[in-house]
This record gives C-alpha cells, structure tokens and sequence, in this order.
C-alpha cells in the first residue's frame, strides 16, 4: 500500500516536471530543432530561397570547400575569436581584480565599465564609424598629438576587420567585467589573507589564488567567446557589411541568401558554423569532465 | 493545489501557442487585404498607408465590398524573401528590380497580371522601357514603379573657384581636367563612399559599364556570343576607374575606406568638387540650409569615349507585385492602377517617394527646390530623348553584380589583376544564364 502510494506521488511528480518543461521545449522545438533540420535539408538542395527546394546532394558542401571567399571568411573568424579569447577576458580578469579590491564607489565603476554593453550594435558601429573617418576622425587627434604613424586609414579593407573588432570588444569587455566581478567576490578572502601573511605578492595571489577559483567561470566564458567568435555577425554588418577584408561566414550566409538567391548554400555554411560550435562545445564538455575528475 | 498549478501550466501553454500560431484573422468587417512595401522613410510610409486605405475605401464604396487593409511597411528583400516562402504571404508587395521579380516568377509566387494590365492599359500609360520590364517571357507579372537613375552632383562654388564650366564638362579631356583642377587646389575631385554601403561602388560602375556602349553590356549580359565581360573595352573602363583611384580623383584613393555618412559630409562641407550618387539623393538634400541646397548642382556624367554621348543609366526604384497566392487579385490589380493616378505623383515627390515612370504633368513638379527640380528636368529630359542605360542593380545577374562591387575593391587593392576581375565576372554570368536566369533588358536608343 505505502508503496502504491509513493508511486503515485512519483508518478505524478514526473507529471508536473513534465509539465514544467513542456512549454519551453515546445518553444525551442518550433525555433530552435525545426529550423535547423530544415536549414540542413536546405544545405542538400539548390534552393533560391523563395522557391522550390532540388535536392543536389553534396555539392553545396564541395563548393564551399573550394570557395575562397569561404576560406577567407572562416579565416577571419578565426582572426575575430583569437582577438576575443585574449584581450578583452584579460582586461576583464585584471580590472575585476582591481575593481574587487575598491571599497568605495565599486557600483559607480562597474556602471560605467558596463555601460557601452547596453549601446546597440547599429548605434556605437555608427558612432565608431565616425571616429575612424581619416578627415576629421580620431587620426586629427593622432596627428595633433605628432602621432601620425599610427593615424591609419581604419576602415581600410588590411585594418577594417580588427578596427570593426575593437569596437565590439568596447561594447563586450563591460560584460565580462561583470561577469568576473562576481566570480571573485566568490573567492573567500580568508584565503587572501593567508597568503598575505605568508608574504605572497600580488601576482602570486593572482597566479595562486584568483586564476584557479575562477577556472570555472573563465572556462565558461572561453567557450562562449568561441561560439559567439564563430556566428558574429552585427558589428561587421553595421560597418563594413563585409566587404572586402572583414568578410565572415554570418555576412557571407546572409549575402548569399538575401543578394545572391543561394539559400541551399547558405545553408550549408550555416551547417559548418553549427558543427563547428558544437565541436567546441564537446572540446569543452571533455575538458570540463577532466577538470572535474 | 497541485492540479490546479498544473492547469494553469496547461493553460498558459495553450495561451502562448495561439498567441505566436495564430497569425492574422480576418477582422469581422470583412476580409483583410496586405499591403506589404518596402519604404522606411517616415513620411513615406506614411503618405503610402493613406493612400492605401483611400483607395480600398474607394474601391469597397465602388464595388459594395467591404475589405478592411492590413499595411505593413519596412519590408526589404530579406524579409519578403521569408514571407513568400512562408504560407503567410501579403497579397501585395514591392520588391527591389526586375532581376528580383524575374527570381520570383520563376518561383511561381507572383500573379498574372496580364489581363488587368490590358484591362487597365498599363500599356499605354506607362512608359516603353517600364512596360517592357513588367514582363518575364511575354506576361506581365509586376508593375515597375518609380524610375532612379544615376547622374553626378557638383559643388557649383568650387566649379566657380576653378573657372570650371558644368555645362562644357562633356568629354573625358575634359572630365579629366577638371578633376586635375581640383585635386591641385587640394579638393577632392569626385566623393563616393562605399565602406558602410558597398553598393556605391556599383553606382560608379552602373555609369562606366553603361559608357563603354550600352549595346555591349545588353548583349554581354544576355550572352550573346561574342560578346564576353573580358573583352578589351570592359577592361579599358575599369583601367580607367583604377587611374582615377590611383590619382587620388576618386575620393582621394579612399572610396572603399569612407561610409556613406562620410562622403555626404565632405561633400556638403566643400571638400569635394563632384558627388557620385543617384537620383534618390535629394532624401539628403533636403534638409540642407537653402544656401547650402543652392550650392549643389546635377548633371550627367561626362562620357569617357566616342562611343557613347553621356546618358543616363537607369533603374526603377521598386517592382510591384501580386501574390499567386491572394484570393483577391480584382482589388489587388486595382491598388497596383492606382498608384498611376497623375493628381497623386506631387504627394510622392513631397515625400521623396517613387515616380510613377508615365509622363508626369510639369505641373506635379512646381515648388520643388531648385537643385531637385533641375535633376527632374535632367532625368526627364533624358526619358525623354531615350537616353538611358543600365544600372547593374536593375539588370545585372544577381551573383554577377555581387561580385562586381566586391570585385572592384580587390582591383583597387592590387589584389587580383583586372582581367581576373572580368574573368569571374564572365564566369558568373555565363554561370547564372545556365542556371535559369532570364535578363530583361530593354533596349536603348
């Protein structure tokens, strides 16, 4: 009898669970699975985008493999991740280390540090525009200053990809900084005031304390910095709409499939971007695993 | 209590499915009829929701009808594109160029609308080269709306300062010139931008390709044999563009480093000599201060050889279009006709909209101001005497006229030889002609 009953109670509990989730996996059914089986069914066919789908087999994936607009953009995005994975986070942890330690004014900081997050990406790629214009851009401040060796034509196709970057990295970095000031307000400071009584330095505190209580954190954001690396789209589009030298593989899906009436091979580039985000996320699964054990 | 979480679960997942599954109704006036269009100026899109709505109340007081109208407006290609491969499309929409609408019929999504163009004598009331882009293989299947075309702006103070003559700028000599002119006086000789908007690169090639001989670029497009975008004279063209951006002529070797924003700024700050941009630019004009508007004049662009007097290439600012789809093609053909009213062609110049491309009365061009009301007479004058070309956004194979402004930029570089450039222009070409691609080109005197 108790355990009929505790069967019951089981099954009905599984009932709600199943209740609970059931709306939003409906949600991420209909946006999510549904459009990206379809956009793989597109990757294998010749469609415009509007009209009928024929199926073609590979041969979207064999061009792509020829392209070289496609090597030139995967390239970039890898460009694009590189610059991700270590300016911005290490300004981050370094900033978050110092901002921890104010006592005063700590709000104000992290206002002002995550303020250009909360800029829209049409609007700072405007404003940022602008400052790179040789005329009357930030170069007139460079020459004032005798500085004309690096008054560069920004936005010119050898600079416009890490120029548009640097302006994405202004608006992200905010982010991060919250992001670490939270993971170090974690840390116990019995730990910190261990070490000062054993007279570590301050870069050992960092290398010996911060570092490894933060792991999880910086391993997270390292896997988010590559996968977001991987489909960036709107600062290259606000600026440059990938033209030549800050071509992506989210500016070339999107020519393809609105410009050029190629959606079967936008799709399949959407597909590499897809696999690739999932490699890195099962790079990091086992790296997680192997942390944990 | 858990039963009752358990319903109100239930309850609000039903309530978000029909909220985001249930798309439009039709109202209980009456049937909803969708007009989708593209503009995003707000006066635009305003002036067009007005009309519209006039005219279904016209129509429904004419026809004992009672339509109610659904009018939606910013709907640039990317999101027609999605709408029409949906099951929810609008029952009228606008489209970019002919190249689009022929990429729609081929996909079946567009309406006859042969039978209502004779019924309402699009025919005789639009102009030759309009009508002849209505139709993909012989039937009418849009209605070309608004005609642009690429002409070139200049500073008349600077061309003053230079004792330079707008009016005996005919010639490449003296182009050429003029630009030497201005670019020893330290002004830029002729501003285009093309950094946020890659598209103004085609705007300067829309002229030169057009310059090299319209009959050429027609039949090269067509893949006429013999014909072929490596052929000498498109490379000479494109010799020329390079010169004049190794000069320094064109926006000082910086034309693909500017935005847009950037050349509209040193143009109307006097830096500039000459502005390439087409017919649509009074939008930036406007506002002006009426001593700066009066500063700017327009002209067609020197030629660049014996082969072709300067002229001007050509494009219609939208192609109108029915859905295959639409239970109410009467009303439909109906709102396309009356976008030919002539009384209404004034509100549209007040807003900075599309001409119908008909003659328009010179009564519905009056108080415009003068440098748009010179560009009117520019661009009519050159309807009017068959002197148009082509722009590669309205005739060019998609994947072709990509590559063309991307392409050119790499040319400019040093990044790949100019016969490289026409040799994947060909290719393209000759690529999209196999795969379906149906030009449709009018000719030109």
């Amino acid at each position: 009898m108790a355990r009929q009953v505790l069967s019951n109670r089981t099954r009905r509990q599984r009932l709600i669970a199943y209740a609970s989730v059931l709306p939003i996996f409906l949600y991420h059914f209909i946006l999510i699975v549904l459009p990206t089986l379809n956009t793989l069914t597109a990757s294998f066919t010749n469609w415009n985008g509007i009209g009928k789908k024929q199926f073609t087999g590979i041969s979207n994936y064999i061009e792509l493999v020829g392209d070289p607009n496609f090597i030139t953009a995967f390239g970039n995005n890898i460009k694009w991740m590189i610059v991700f994975l270590t300016l911005p986070i290490m300004l981050g942890i370094l900033l978050g280390y110092i901002l921890s330690g104010v006592k005063r004014g700590r709000l104000f900081f992290r206002a002002v540090y995550f303020l250009p997050y909360v800029i829209s990406a049409a609007i700072a790629g405007k404003i940022f525009a602008a400052f790179y214009n040789p005329y009357f851009g930030i170069n007139v401040a460079l020459k004032a200053f005798q500085l004309d060796f690096i008054a560069l034509d920004w936005l010119a196709p050898k600079n416009a990809l890490f120029s548009v970057a640097f302006v994405d990295m202004w608006h992200w970095w905010g982010f991060l900084l919250v992001i670490f000031i939270s993971a170090l307000q974690q840390i116990d400071p019995l730990l910190y005031e261990s070490a000062r009584v054993e007279g570590a330095s301050e870069l050992q505190k960092i290398w010996y304390i911060t570092l490894p209580s933060i792991r999880q954190t910086i391993v997270f954001i390292v896997l988010i910095t590559m996968v977001w690396s991987v489909s960036t789209f709107e600062y290259v589009w606000v600026m440059t709409r990938g033209g030549p030298g800050s071509e992506i593989l989210s500016t070339m899906l999107y020519k393809n499939a609105y410009f050029k009436y190629r959606a079967g091979y936008a799709s399949s580039i959407a597909v590499v971007q897809m696999l690739v985000s999932f490699l890195i996320f099962a790079g990091f699964g086992a790296l997680r695993k192997r942390m944990e054990d | 209590m858990k039963r009752i979480g358990l319903m109100v679960l239930m309850m609000l997942l039903v309530l978000t499915v029909s909220v985001y599954a249930g798309g439009e109704q039709e109202s209980s006036e009456g049937p909803v009829f969708e007009v989708s269009s593209n503009v995003t100026e707000e006066g635009q899109v305003e002036l067009l929701g007005k009309l519209f709505q006039r005219f279904v109340d016209e129509y429904n007081a004419e026809n004992g009808s009672n339509y109610s109208l659904k009018f939606v407006s910013g709907q640039g290609m990317d999101i027609i594109n999605t709408r029409m491969s949906s099951n929810n499309k609008p029952d009228i929409f606008s489209i970019d160029s002919p190249a689009d609408s022929n990429e729609f019929a081929g996909s079946g999504l567009l309406l006859d609308l042969t039978e209502y163009a004779e019924q309402y004598s699009w025919d005789e009331t639009i102009f030759d080269w309009a009508y002849s882009l209505a139709k993909v293989d012989g039937d009418v299947m849009a209605l070309p709306f608004g005609y642009e075309g690429m002409v070139i702006w200049y500073n008349k103070e600077i061309m003053k300062e230079l004792g330079l003559d707008a009016q005996s700028i005919d010639t490449l000599p003296e182009f050429e010139a003029a630009m030497k002119k201005a670019s020893e006086a330290d002004y830029i000789p002729v501003m285009l931008g093309s950094q946020d908007w890659p598209w103004a690169q085609e705007w300067y090639l829309s002229i030169l390709y057009s310059y090299t001989g319209r009959d050429r670029v027609k039949k090269t497009i067509e893949g006429v044999e013999g014909y072929a975008w490596t052929d000498e004279a498109f490379a000479e063209t494109v010799a020329l563009y390079e010169s004049w951006h190794d000069k320094g002529y064109l926006a000082d070797g910086r034309s693909y480093v500017l935005t847009s924003d950037d050349a509209i700024n040193l143009f109307t700050n006097d830096r500039a000599l000459f502005k390439l941009e087409g017919t649509w630019a009074p939008y930036w004009m406007m506002p002006l201060e009426e001593a700066d508007q009066n500063k700017i004049g327009v002209m067609l662009h020197p030629a660049i050889n014996d082969i072709e007097e300067p002229h001007m290439p050509l494009a219609v600012g939208n192609m109108w279009c029915a859905s295959s789809d639409t239970e109410h093609p009467e009303l439909a053909a109906y709102l396309l006709d009356r976008l030919l009213d002539q009384d209404i062609q004034s509100e549209f110049l007040d807003v900075g909209y599309d001409l119908a491309p008909m003659q328009i009365n010179e009564s519905e061009f009056e108080g415009l101001i003068p440098v748009v009301e010179d560009m009117w007479n520019v661009v009519n004058g050159a309807l009017a005497d068959g002197s148009f070309g082509y722009t590669t956004w309205a005739f060019y194979p998609p994947e072709t006229r990509v590559y063309l402004y991307e392409g050119i930029v790499n040319v400019l570089e040093d990044k790949i030889t100019i016969d490289e450039y026409l040799s994947e222009m060909q290719r393209l070409n000759q690529k999209e002609l196999e795969q379906g691609f149906n030009p449709v080109i009018p000719a030109a005197n």
